[in-house]
């Protein structure tokens, strides 16, 4: 009897034991059926980004290679910049050729986003400087790529450190270009501002607070009304001034 | 929960009440001053001519989603409902049994019923009970009546492949079934008939293109499926018309065969016997493309007549009845321009309209079925610049001696309306295109002649020595005390007159032309204040008006017949731009219209006077077409030697030709300042270029040849597979900024970060997890430089934005909260003006600060934009069209980004208000009254004269013109300057002083002789 | 034997039932729930004061500012058709001031209605549902003139500085008899008429406070005697 009533207690709990797990494996299910995840697309955790450039005078743009932007993560910040091989000399003439006829200097980086759409090759967002600023600026220039939160790259903006063209063709000309010298920065799309209801709201149960403990005006009679009670004092004090000297000459004479 | 709500409500009140800025707000006698409203109602799509009851309406339903009872004898708007745009508020049908008024609208989705003098809804009934689909087809209506009783009037609708029947007296759904085998079935005519026991059947024909018909038949009363039947006819196409008659017929337009095809709808399951086909050429009648139409739209023709029309080659019609197998002609009338059908006592009468052979005149004929009613053919004459008749809808009555008469009221093809009553007099006309306005700008008056003669004073030819100036000078102000005697006549007989009275009308509720008048010329001039403007509008048919600022009346109208909006991004456009205003006398001014042509892709230019609505070129009455088709115009600040400005125009080649053509050298000169740029909305691609010229060997000759390419120079991308750009607006180039900077409470200057070639770029969709999702990207369009960009998550659009100097304002629908928010992005350079002469985008300033926040809104919105003053120095207000008909001007000051949430003493120094996250509207910042306005499309500001006022004009299906005055009237005497009171002080005062003088003399002299 | 048997027959039968108990109650709702299911909103709106004919014509109702539509009928009765979510129903009027209300439309077709907080949109306070709307007053858009009142004149200090020493200098002499010599003294006295000796006196005043000094009698006394004779 004993050892029966052993036996199903041990049954029972095991039951139990079982129900509880498929009881938790239900609710495990349902709620991660719930959690839905927002970000949809994987994040890049760091960006690397070729940029060429187009150094050359003339109706036909050619771009070479020109370096790589590297992001060691996506958060709003800086990045660094790799130059692949210094400027060839005959390269640097172009420049200069560009600089002394006022042309552009772009840039351009690729991006993901235009492939999306269409089949075709590699998309690239460009932007220009003036080539003679950039020689201004002793080869520094500020590379900036806008991208959005997932990474894909939507423009850029290359600009000169200083932007007046003020040397002459021989100054050019004496210049030795190998390098860039290039600051580059991330921007990413700053999410929008949204009503701020919460801090007013405790601002208002602050204040609420405080009204309640204040209680009302209590400043002394003297503060409340010294604007009527000077002027009152002043006009007696003339006209008890004019009474003392007449009462004098009257009781002098 | 119920206390602190009401605590923070009541402290929110009391804090505005403190902080908020004093507004500015109308005073109740200023009311119909200066301010005036038209209201309409669109392009009429069908019209019935009230002929039960009191017979004063007119029911319309239009284009534009809108349902209207119009006045007969004064063509104002009686009543008016304006349902949602899109499909689910198209107005498909529009039935007039006598004495109900209903309608089917979103393609079959509700019927209502209104009452027809006052337009209250009767009842309203859906025909599902879930949302209406995205794209539905056209239902077929059908109104009969239940055992031939006028006591029970019957509605049958097909929708989603249902099939519904209404009763008409209540609105109660007596039946709905679904039609089967309703899967490849195009579209479905409906047919009343009886059975064999006498039981009204309903009969729904489903025309399957290639194959036939597929009938069913249901009892009508219970709507039970009484049986199937199909009707093989293999020649049946897409686009082949057909119509049902009475006595079970279906009659089909074959124009492969150039017959016409019979068949009868037999009841019960017999086979059906196909359709019987009677050529044409039987009836002699030339023709090339016929279609067949049924005599009323929505209702079985009345009684056994079994007719029809024939419309043949798009020019003439023949009244056509079935005889048996056979067809027999009625009426047969060449050369008709519309017709319409009416029942006059339970006969049809047809009314046509066609050209005058003097092709001066058109000819207004009624006819019976036994010939045409010879007292009511009429001769009119339209307006000159309506265009040609494309609709007509008549009403036959008996006269008070018995006799017939006829109201027609006729559609033009430049959307106008006009009402001719018999007699042949035109009794009122509308100008519907104003409610498809497309572009608004306005001009200044001219100055007067004497004026202008000033500047023809020190004249401009050569060998002018001083007495000939002098005796110029003489002679000119001669004429101008002539002039000015001449004008205090004037003004003393109208004084005498009761004011000067354009023309007949109280408050014009519609535009209505002005007679032309000698005194238009002096009434044409430039007053003091140059509050005075001629607006130009330019709508969708290609009809351009120049109205009165004053009232809004029609100075002058243009029609251009072939013209078409041009689209850009699923929006239509219609660019109007000034080029030369009044200021350069003797030049005229001309403004410019760039649209598409009606027959081919190409563009057509077109420039005229704004003051006279005359073309600028008279050898191109109608515009000039552009031999390539354009991507893009923009007018540029360049002017050449007489002052006109620029147009750059860029084509679909990446070409670029001037107009005028004479500033070619011009712009070759400024080249390098020239930048053009371009999105495109569906790619999410923005485009930058500036120009080279063009190489020798590609210069063309000829009217706007290229001369110029355009080099692509930046090239953004944004994201674009679930999200499109939307809005892209710059500001307006005219605009002035008054000051550089705001000075913050400790004296120092916040430089604001004010660059030209800014331009805001909205894009709306969805982000990767399907919740919507709009993103604002501040843009330098010369570089390409994404100078801010921000987002905000599960909000929905419509976006709402206007960008002015230095800010930013965009309002929209916040999902997650369901609420209307606003928010507002301000830009500044710092501390420090990195140039404070002019703005290079190729050297710019460090990325700008930008300051935002945003606020909770109560209202959705129709449309916004700013103030804008000819010198900037008036503070600005933001103008706000609320979808519940008013409009707000908003201070900018409670649009600051800077707004504390606990202020300090330096904020308080500032004047900058505290923060409360709720936008409050006071009712005294409507600047509309009680004149509400709904169908807005757009907003338009234009500074006037003075600098503390701006004009305002609202546009759409209602317009509504006011001026708005931010800071109250401070360069003028307020109106009820006491010029009486003051004037009697200062007479009294000189009275009691002289007279106190006198008597203390008197007295002084007096107490001497004492 | 036969109690394992029947104890696990009873274990997968109850964690069977269990399952379907948790996921079929999940797809029979589903099959029920339509999610693009019409429900009915119904109200009512009166103004008291007002026919009916004169305030319905010009009313419109905007839900979600225009995204659904309805109509009021001729006894100002309304009904809207819109599915599952949450609404912000609002009357407008040229001329009468509605206050929104929020409904919410849950999946079962019940409704509530609720006020409309925006800052809160959360919070709860409950209204009647068939929802009723009442005006809250004329919507009032004009300032009012300052309107020209005798008394506003007379209140500036201005015009009580000049006017009122006019009116005691000629109602009292007219008010007392002038020509009792006593009268006449005491007038005098009253300095009321004599040249301004007595602002220096404050200054005097102050310096006799601080010291002392009779010399100023003198001088008074004179001018007194020139004056009285």
């Amino acid at each position: 009897m004993a050892a029966y009533i052993e036996n199903s207690s041990k049954a029972a709990a095991k039951i139990c034991f079982q129900l509880l797990l498929t009881v938790c494996v239900i609710f495990a299910t349902k709620t991660s059926k719930r959690l839905v995840s927002d970000d949809g697309d994987d994040i890049i955790s760091s960006l690397s980004l070729p940029i060429q450039h187009s150094i050359q005078t003339g109706d036909q743009l050619v771009f070479i290679e020109r370096g790589s932007l590297n992001f060691k993560s996506l958060t709003h910040g800086t990045g660094s910049y790799h130059q692949s091989s210094a400027l060839m000399p005959h390269e640097s003439n172009l420049l200069k050729e560009l600089a002394a006829s006022g042309g552009l200097y772009r840039a351009r980086v690729p991006t993901q986003l235009l492939s999306l759409q269409t089949s075709e090759d590699i998309g690239y967002v460009s932007s220009y400087m003036k080539a003679c600023s950039l020689l201004e600026s002793n080869m520094s220039d500020e590379v900036t790529i806008h991208a959005d939160q997932s990474g894909q790259v939507l423009g850029i903006s290359i600009l000169p450190i200083k932007g007046t063209c003020t040397k002459s063709i021989d100054e050019i000309s004496a210049m030795d270009l190998t390098t860039f010298n290039t600051t580059v920065t991330l921007s990413l799309v700053v999410p929008g501002p949204v009503p701020d209801t919460q801090a007013y709201l405790e601002k208002m149960e602050e204040e609420r607070l405080q009204k309640k403990a204040n209680g009302t005006d209590n400043r002394s009679f003297f503060a409340k009304y010294w604007m009527y009670i000077i002027p009152v004092v002043l006009f007696l004090m003339i006209s008890g001034g004019q009474e003392q000297p007449r009462g004098g000459g009257g009781g002098g004479s | 929960m119920a206390a602190s709500s009401s605590i923070t409500t009541v402290t929110l009140v009391a804090l505005f009440l403190a902080h908020f800025p004093s507004f500015e707000a109308l005073y109740e006698d200023q009311v119909g001053k200066f301010d005036w409203r038209q209201q309409y109602v669109g392009n009429i799509k069908q019209c019935i001519i009230e002929h039960g009851g009191t017979r004063r309406h007119i029911f319309v339903s239009t284009d534009a989603n809108v349902l209207a009872g119009i006045h007969a004898k004064t063509g104002n708007v009686a009543w008016r409902h304006i349902f949602r745009q899109g499909d689910i508020g198209v107005i498909n049908a529009l039935i007039y049994t006598g004495q109900e008024l209903v309608t089917v609208t979103g393609n079959g989705f509700a019927v209502r019923m209104w009452d027809p003098s006052s337009g209250v809804l009767q009842w309203e009934t859906l025909t599902s009970q879930t949302t209406p689909m995205e794209k539905s087809q056209t239902p077929a209506v059908l109104k009969f009546n239940e055992e031939n009783s006028a006591k029970k009037p019957r509605i049958a609708v097909t929708y989603a492949g249902h099939v519904s029947v209404v009763n008409i007296k209540n609105g109660e759904e007596l039946w709905k079934d679904a039609i089967p085998n309703s899967d490849s079935v195009q579209d479905f005519l409906l047919q009343v008939s009886t059975d064999e026991d006498d039981d009204g059947v309903l009969v729904v024909i489903g025309r399957v293109p290639g194959i036939g018909f597929r009938v069913v038949r249901f009892n009508a009363k219970d709507g039970s499926v009484l049986g199937q039947t199909q009707i093989p006819s293999p020649w049946v196409q897409e686009d082949t018309k057909c119509i049902t008659l009475s006595g079970d017929k279906i009659v089909c337009a074959d124009t492969q065969s150039k017959s016409i095809r019979i068949a009868t709808v037999k009841p019960k399951q017999q086979t059906q016997s196909g359709f019987i086909s009677v050529p044409l050429i039987k009836l002699q009648l030339q023709i090339q493309d016929f279609r067949v139409e049924p005599l009323e739209k929505f209702s079985m023709d009345a009684g056994d007549h079994q007719s029809f029309v024939l419309r043949l080659n798009e020019e003439s019609i023949a009244w056509v009845k079935l005889d048996g197998d056979d067809i027999r002609i009625i009426q047969n009338i060449p050369s008709v321009l519309a017709h319409s059908f009416d029942l006059y006592k339970e006969q049809y009468m047809l009314t046509t309209a066609s050209e005058d052979q003097s092709k001066r005149f058109i000819l207004l004929q009624s006819f019976s079925k036994d010939g045409e009613v010879a007292s009511l053919k009429n001769r009119i004459q339209l307006p000159t610049q309506s265009g040609s008749i494309i609709m007509v809808s008549a009403s036959h009555m008996d006269k008070k001696d018995k006799s017939i008469g006829s109201r027609v009221l006729v559609k033009t093809s430049d959307e106008g309306l006009h009402l001719i009553q018999q007699g042949g007099q035109i009794t009122w006309s509308r100008e519907e295109s104003l409610a498809s306005a497309l572009s608004v700008e306005m001009v200044d008056l001219p100055v007067s002649e004497t004026e202008a003669q000033f500047e023809d004073e020190f004249g401009t030819k050569k060998g002018d020595n001083i007495f000939s100036m002098f005796a110029r000078r003489i002679s000119t102000q001669m004429s101008q005390l002539q002039s000015y005697f001449v004008h205090l006549k004037k003004k003393i007989e109208s004084f005498q007159h009761g004011g000067v009275v354009h023309h007949g009308v109280d408050q014009l509720t519609y535009a209505v032309q002005y007679e032309s008048d000698e005194t238009m010329g002096e009434y044409l001039t430039r007053d003091e204040f140059s509050l005075h403007k001629i607006i130009i509008v330019a709508t969708k048919p290609g009809k351009v008006f120049g109205l009165d600022s004053e009232d809004g009346a029609i100075l002058w109208s243009y029609f251009l017949p072939n013209v078409a909006p041009i689209e850009r991004g699923g929006k239509l456009t219609l660019p109007l731009m000034i080029q030369r205003t009044t200021a350069h006398f003797p030049n005229p001014p001309q403004c410019t219209i760039i649209a598409k042509s009606k027959d081919s892709d190409k563009n057509v230019i077109f420039s005229f006077n704004p003051i006279n609505g005359k073309p600028s070129l008279p050898e191109y009455p109608v515009g000039q077409v552009l031999p390539n088709p354009l991507r893009q115009a923009t007018m540029q600040n360049i002017v050449d030697l007489e002052f006109m400005k620029v147009i750059v125009l860029l084509d679909k080649d990446n070409k670029v030709s001037v107009y005028p053509s004479t500033a070619e050298s011009i712009v070759a000169k400024n080249m390098d300042k020239i930048y053009l740029f371009t999105a495109d909305s569906t790619s999410g691609a923005l485009n930058g270029y500036r120009l080279l010229p063009l190489e020798e060997n590609e210069l063309l000759k000829g009217e706007f040849h290229p001369i110029f390419s355009a080099e692509e120079v930046w090239h953004v991308q944004l994201p674009s597979l679930l999200q499109r750009i939307t809005h892209v607006v710059s500001k307006r180039p005219t605009e002035e900024v008054h000051s550089q900077g705001r000075v913050l409470g400790d004296r120092t200057v916040l430089y604001k970060y004010l660059n030209p070639n800014l331009v805001v770029v909205i894009s709306e969709g969805e982000d990767a997890t399907a919740k919507s999702h709009v993103t604002v990207y501040l843009i330098d369009v010369v570089t390409g430089n994404i100078v801010f960009q921000t987002d905000h998550k599960r909000v929905e659009g419509p976006v709402h934005v206007v960008h002015s100097e230095n800010w930013v304002v965009y309002h929209f629908w916040n999902n997650r909260f369901r609420r209307n928010e606003v928010t507002v992005l301000e830009l500044f350079e710092g501390k420090s003006q990195k140039n404070s002469t002019a703005f290079s985008s190729l050297d710019p300033p460090s990325a700008p600060l930008v300051e935002r926040q945003s606020y909770v809104f109560s209202e959705a919105l129709q449309a916004i934009t700013t103030t804008q003053t000819e010198k900037g120095i008036t503070s600005k207000h933001v103008l706000m069209v609320l979808q519940s008909g008013g409009i707000v001007s908003l201070p900018k000051r409670i649009l600051d980004p800077r707004r504390p949430l606990v202020p300090t003493q330096q904020h308080k120094e500032e004047g900058l208000i505290p923060y409360t996250p709720e936008l409050v509207v006071p009712q005294t910042a409507y600047i509309n009254y009680n004149q509400s306005v709904f169908g807005v499309r757009s907003i338009h500001t234009s500074p006037a004269g003075l600098e503390s006022t701006c004009l305002v004009l609202a546009y759409g299906l209602d317009f509504y013109f006011t001026r708005a005055t931010p800071s109250n009237l401070f360069d003028v005497l307020k109106e009820d300057f006491d010029y009486l009171l003051i004037g009697t002080v200062l007479i009294g005062l000189l009275v009691a002083a002289i007279v106190t003088r006198r008597l203390a003399s008197m007295k002084a002299l007096r107490q001497a002789w004492q | 034997m036969k109690t394992v048997y029947v104890r696990t027959v009873l274990c997968i039968l109850t964690r069977l039932f269990l399952l379907l108990l948790a996921y079929g109650e999940d797809a029979v709702d589903s099959a029920k729930r339509n999610p693009n299911e019409l429900f009915t909103i119904e109200g009512k709106a009166s103004v008291p004061g007002m026919k009916a004919s004169e305030w319905i014509p010009a009313t419109k109702i905007l839900i979600d500012g225009g995204t659904y539509q309805g109509f009021l009928k001729s006894d100002g009765s309304f009904q809207l058709f819109v599915p599952t979510g949450s609404y912000v129903i609002d009357l407008t009027h040229p001329a009468l001031d509605f206050e929104p209300q929020r409904v919410d439309v849950n999946s079962k077709g019940n409704k509530r209605a609720r006020k409309l907080n925006n800052i809160q949109p959360n919070a709860v306070s409950h209204l009647t549902y068939p929802l009723r709307f009442k005006p809250k007053g004329q919507m009032n858009y004009f300032q009012k003139r300052e309107e020209f009142r005798i008394i506003d004149i007379l209140k500036s200090p201005m015009v009580i500085m000049m006017v009122l020493p006019i009116v005691f200098l000629v109602l009292i002499p007219k008010l007392i008899n002038t020509d009792d010599p006593e009268i006449k003294k005491e007038m005098q006295s009253l300095n009321l008429m004599n040249p301004k000796q007595d602002m220096p006196d404050l200054s005097e005043m102050v310096t006799n406070l601080f010291g002392g000094g009779a010399p100023p009698q003198k001088k008074k006394e004179k001018a007194v005697k020139g004056k009285k004779k």
